[in-house]
């Protein structure tokens, strides 16, 4: 069965009178342990895909199955259930909130969970030694460097227990080799049976995932396997 | 989200943002310190005018002369300008014993005379007071005693020193059995009071007190007296009486109209009363104002939340993306401001403490019969108006915040 299923999605941005249509009906399917990368120029509307398929926002029409549950008429509470319950971010500017430390920004996400205590202190501390940032608890962002702020997001990302992790050019504002280590990260989550869906409009960078998905002035245009896939290497570089 | 994280999440946004916690905790607390200094001063105040009252039963009536026709302030100036009202007499006193529901009574009137002893010389006030004066009020002595009925009967000449006149006559020497100079005439002294203290400003013990028809006969040549005191036995039946002696009065002096009343009858529960409810109306009024200031105060938190908002739009958007809901930020910002304006109440009260033992410290040094009282209403006052004030300035901040968009917000990083 499909964990995401979308048929036939527009979305429209409507301000002041003037309707942006960005997205003309889309067609999606994608399986538990994907790792689909989504691609296309800037403005193709990969960003308003991926913030509607992690229920940021809401799409204009057409239908959105998330497992068995259609989710395409959700409220704005039931929304951050789902983003709580289901779903972790990775953005290009890592997002990290300036004046908390690396444990509290990792942990943020279980504010607004039941989990315990204990519970959130164990996962975060597990997911900060599986992203190799176990020595920087008490760091504030400030003092790390952007690979590192990355797996600080990438930790943040995980520490629900998402059903899917959502990157939108996680590696843009790194350098080659911090972009690789970020990669590399994502193959193993994916690895470890993680659904992984990254945008990006770099087909070195695609080339890491298993499908792509073209969009081009809201439309899919294409949408293959990877030929020749990319495997991130230890203390290798992110290159063309 | 639960509790304890959002007060958590409260103290730490609070703790990092320190100089804007501080401020705000200081101004606030300013605030409610006063709020917690005019009770307490309210309350010192009202032990103060009150215990001045003390020196007097409560069961008294006061007779006064007044200007007939005019109101209680005009009769006050009328008096002052020069205005003698001669009506009140010790006759009348005599007919007010009679009363079977007076237990005391006695009349009295002032003069101003040098007062002699050896080479000390002072002019002071003279009281004329009835002999009867120790059993309607509360005079006490160090030495001797009050003169006698019979004593004021026979017009002698004996005088009872209030306790600074006999230190700046006598020193430490015995004053009692020697006879002192009042204007010329030798007095013998038969009493020294207590140190009294000063009432309204009137110092009871720079005065001495002569039988009143002494006073009359052999100073002033007048028959007339400018008050009289009465005691009643039975304190529930004191409106009673006060009506049985206005209408003697007015029978006795032939006034047929209120308005043309040439007395006043007070009684001491009046007065009492009174003088609470003018400081009480004081304290209130004054903590009215404290509350304005507070409000204005209040705007000032939803000034600094608002901006608080602005400052953190990124973070709001950014919970929001990892699974916060509207109220999960909503109650985040309002317990900002609540901890925030409650921690200025706690600050205020402690402040408002310290300040109010020092004016207590400082009015009981400077001699005023003051008490240092903090009411447990005003601690909850404080600190119960300190909280709605943040609940109340805080929502609309924390309403924006909560309602704001999570893909806008984090754009605005
Ligand atoms: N809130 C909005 N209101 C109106 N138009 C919007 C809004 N958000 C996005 N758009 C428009 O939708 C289009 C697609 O935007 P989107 O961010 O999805 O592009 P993108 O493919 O992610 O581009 P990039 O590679 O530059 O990130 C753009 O033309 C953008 O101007
Ligand atoms: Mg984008």
């Amino acid at each position: 069965m499909s964990l995401i299923k979308i048929e036939n999605l527009t979305k429209d941005f409507v301000s002041e009178e003037v309707v942006t249509k960005v997205l003309h009906g889309i067609n999606l399917e994608i399986k538990e342990g994907e790792f689909v990368a989504i691609m296309g120029p800037s403005g193709s509307g990969k960003s308003t895909l991926m913030n509607i398929l992690g229920f940021l926002d809401k799409l204009t029409q057409g239908k959105y199955f998330f497992g068995d549950q259609d989710v395409s008429g959700l409220e704005d509470d039931e929304l951050a259930e789902m983003r709580s319950q289901k779903i972790g971010f990775i953005f290009q500017s890592f997002n990290l909130l300036n004046r908390s430390t690396t444990l509290e920004n990792v942990i943020m996400p279980l504010l607004y969970t039941k989990v315990s205590d204990q519970e959130r202190l164990r996962r975060a501390k597990d997911l900060l030694i599986k992203v190799g940032l176990e020595h920087r608890l008490d760091y504030t962002p400030n003092k790390l460097s952007g690979g590192e702020k990355q797996r600080v997001a990438i930790a943040r990302a995980l520490i629900n227990n998402p059903s899917v992790i959502f990157a939108d050019e996680p590696t843009g504002n790194l350098d080659s080799k911090s972009g690789l280590q970020v990669m590399k990260l994502l193959q193993d989550l994916n690895e470890d049976g993680n659904t992984i869906i990254l945008v990006t409009h770099e087909k070195y960078t695609a080339d890491h995932a298993k499908r792509i998905v073209k969009i081009k002035d809201g439309f899919i245009v294409e949408d293959h396997l990877v030929e020749k896939r990319q495997w991130a290497r230890e203390n290798g570089e992110l290159t063309k | 989200m639960l509790l304890k994280d959002n007060i958590k999440l409260g103290f730490l946004s609070l703790w990092r943002q320190k100089m804007r916690t501080i401020l705000t905790t200081i101004a606030l607390g300013i605030g409610i310190a006063s709020v917690v200094i005019i009770m307490s001063a309210g309350a010192g105040l009202k032990h103060m005018v009150l215990s001045e009252l003390d020196i007097y039963n409560p069961n008294t009536l006061n007779i006064e002369v007044r200007v007939p026709g005019k109101g209680e302030t005009g009769s006050a100036t009328s008096m002052a300008s020069g205005v003698t009202i001669t009506t009140l007499k010790n006759s009348d006193m005599e007919e007010i014993a009679k009363n079977k529901n007076v237990e005391a009574v006695y009349s009295y009137v002032t003069s101003q005379e040098v007062i002699k002893y050896g080479s000390e010389k002072k002019s002071t006030i003279i009281f004329g007071y009835g002999a009867a004066a120790p059993k309607v009020e509360v005079l006490e002595f160090v030495s001797g005693g009050f003169y006698t009925e019979e004593e004021e009967n026979s017009l002698s000449q004996v005088i009872v020193l209030g306790y600074k006149i006999k230190d700046t006559l006598f020193g430490d020497d015995e004053a009692v059995g020697k006879n002192v100079y009042v204007g010329g005439k030798s007095f013998k002294v038969v009493g020294v009071l207590v140190e009294r203290g000063a009432s309204f400003g009137f110092d009871f013990d720079s005065i001495v007190y002569i039988p009143t028809r002494t006073l009359q006969k052999r100073f002033l040549g007048t028959d007339y007296v400018i008050g009289i005191n009465a005691k009643v036995i039975d304190i529930n039946k004191i409106s009673s009486v006060k009506a049985d002696i206005e209408y003697l009065l007015r029978d006795r002096h032939d006034i047929t109209d209120e308005e043309k009343d040439d007395f006043k009858v007070t009684s001491m529960e009046e007065i009492r009363s009174t003088m609470e409810t003018v400081v009480g109306g004081i304290t209130l009024l004054l903590v009215a104002l404290v509350c304005i200031s507070l409000i204005v105060g209040g705007v000032g938190i939803t000034n600094i939340m608002y901006v608080s908002v602005a400052e953190r739009t990124f973070e709001i958007g950014l919970r929001k993306a990892v699974g916060a809901k509207s109220k999960d930020i909503l109650w985040q910002f309002l317990f900002e401001a609540v901890i925030l304006t409650f921690a200025g109440g706690i600050v205020g009260v402690i402040l408002g403490i310290m300040i109010s033992y020092l004016v207590y410290y400082g009015a009981v040094s400077y001699g005023l019969n003051w008490t240092f009282s903090i009411s447990i209403f005003s601690i909850i006052l404080a600190l119960g108006f300190s909280t709605i004030v943040g609940l109340f300035f805080g929502i609309y901040p924390a309403r924006k915040a909560s309602n704001l968009d999570p893909i806008e917000a984090l754009r605005k990083e």
